[in-house]
């Protein structure tokens, strides 16, 4: 069964699918329905599209970003962008495909705000930085967390997007408009960075 | 730390995935939806297009306007044109074709002799009494 098959609508189809691609078919129907829903205004269906996006977006922004507030107003800005181009969406791709484009774009400004301007620590990066000194996170988590703020963008994102939506690489590629292959090398550069860092803290412990 | 390498993989996607994170309380679904729906319009598509309407219409006037501008000008530079073709009156014929008769040696340059100049002429013509 091929895991990357859309959503057709033919019963046929219905019968193949395994019990995954059923619950992804379905979640897909809804969200376009959602969408249409929300292109006339309707709030109880823009809060049900935000109940099912705002945790993995927050997520990918905070995890992207290390940052809570950073984290929500972005999350935020997503769905306002979802929202005024309700009208024009066209289910062409994944919905979760969507999403992340804009978010990923949202992130990449974001980005380049923070390049412009001085880097300030926050006082959220400090109470979390006395966090983890108290032991509120375990010590490898803070590690792991300083080593990802390193770690570049394309090589973050494309991670974040294929551990926390488990999106294929194909998505991954769509999403950051770039090859399977440069998705494929992020992602191994990224977790072999990662790892070293949670291998060099073991050895100097 | 003593993290064994095979438990290096798990941790890490653990920590990726961020499960234990959650937004705040103001962060509410409700509420966002809210202040999204209330603060913010949908792009209704076309909606672009029609603020370019009046500046089109305008363009479309401005067209017209200046096409008829040149039309006009035509027309009347094709009447001045008539104006220049108009045909002789003919008194006018007469007096051409008694210069045209006229000796080249009695051609007075260009003063072309007016009604006065001819009285004075008949009258040195004609004998004294």
């Amino acid at each position: 069964m091929n895991g990357a098959r859309v959503w057709s609508g033919n019963s046929l189809d219905l019968l193949c699918m395994n019990e995954a691609e059923r619950n992804a078919s379905a979640r897909s129907e809804k969200e376009v329905t959602l969408m249409k829903r929300i292109s006339k205004e309707d709030q109880v269906a823009m809060e049900e599209l935000i109940g099912l996006w705002k945790l993995p977006l927050y997520r990918f922004f905070l995890r992207s970003l290390n940052h809570h507030q950073d984290a929500e107003d972005l999350t935020q800005r997503v769905f306002i962008r979802v929202y005024r181009s309700s009208a024009r969406y066209a289910p062409k791709a994944k919905f979760s495909t969507w999403i992340f484009t804009i978010a990923r774009n949202l992130l990449i400004d974001e980005i380049k705000k923070r390049q412009r301007r001085p880097q300030i620590v926050s006082d959220e990066h400090i109470e979390n930085r006395n966090s983890v000194d108290s032991g509120n996170l375990e010590e490898w988590n803070e590690v792991l967390l300083s080593r990802l703020e390193a770690i570049p963008e394309n090589q973050k994102t494309a991670l974040l997007l294929r551990v926390q939506r488990e999106l294929s690489y194909k998505e991954i590629a769509e999403v950051m408009k770039t090859t399977e292959s440069s998705v494929k090398t992020w992602i191994h550069r990224a977790r072999l960075d990662l790892k070293s860092s949670l291998s060099s803290t073991d050895q100097t412990s | 730390m003593n993290i064994k390498p095979d438990q290096q993989e798990e941790r890490i996607e653990r920590f990726l995935q961020a499960e234990e994170s959650e937004t705040s309380s103001e962060f509410a679904d409700e509420r966002l939806a809210r202040e999204i729906l209330m603060h913010n319009e949908v792009d209704a598509p076309g909606k672009n297009l029609i603020r370019f309407v009046p500046l089109a219409m305008v363009a479309c006037l401005l067209l017209v306007l200046l096409f008829n501008f040149e039309n006009s000008k035509g027309v009347n530079e094709g009447f001045v044109m008539l104006q220049s073709v108009e045909p002789l009156l003919d008194s006018d014929k007469e007096l051409l074709e008694d210069l045209m008769g006229l000796p080249q040696e009695m051609n007075w340059g260009e003063a072309l002799p007016d009604e006065s100049t001819f009285d004075l002429l008949v009258m040195l013509d004609q004998p004294f009494d």
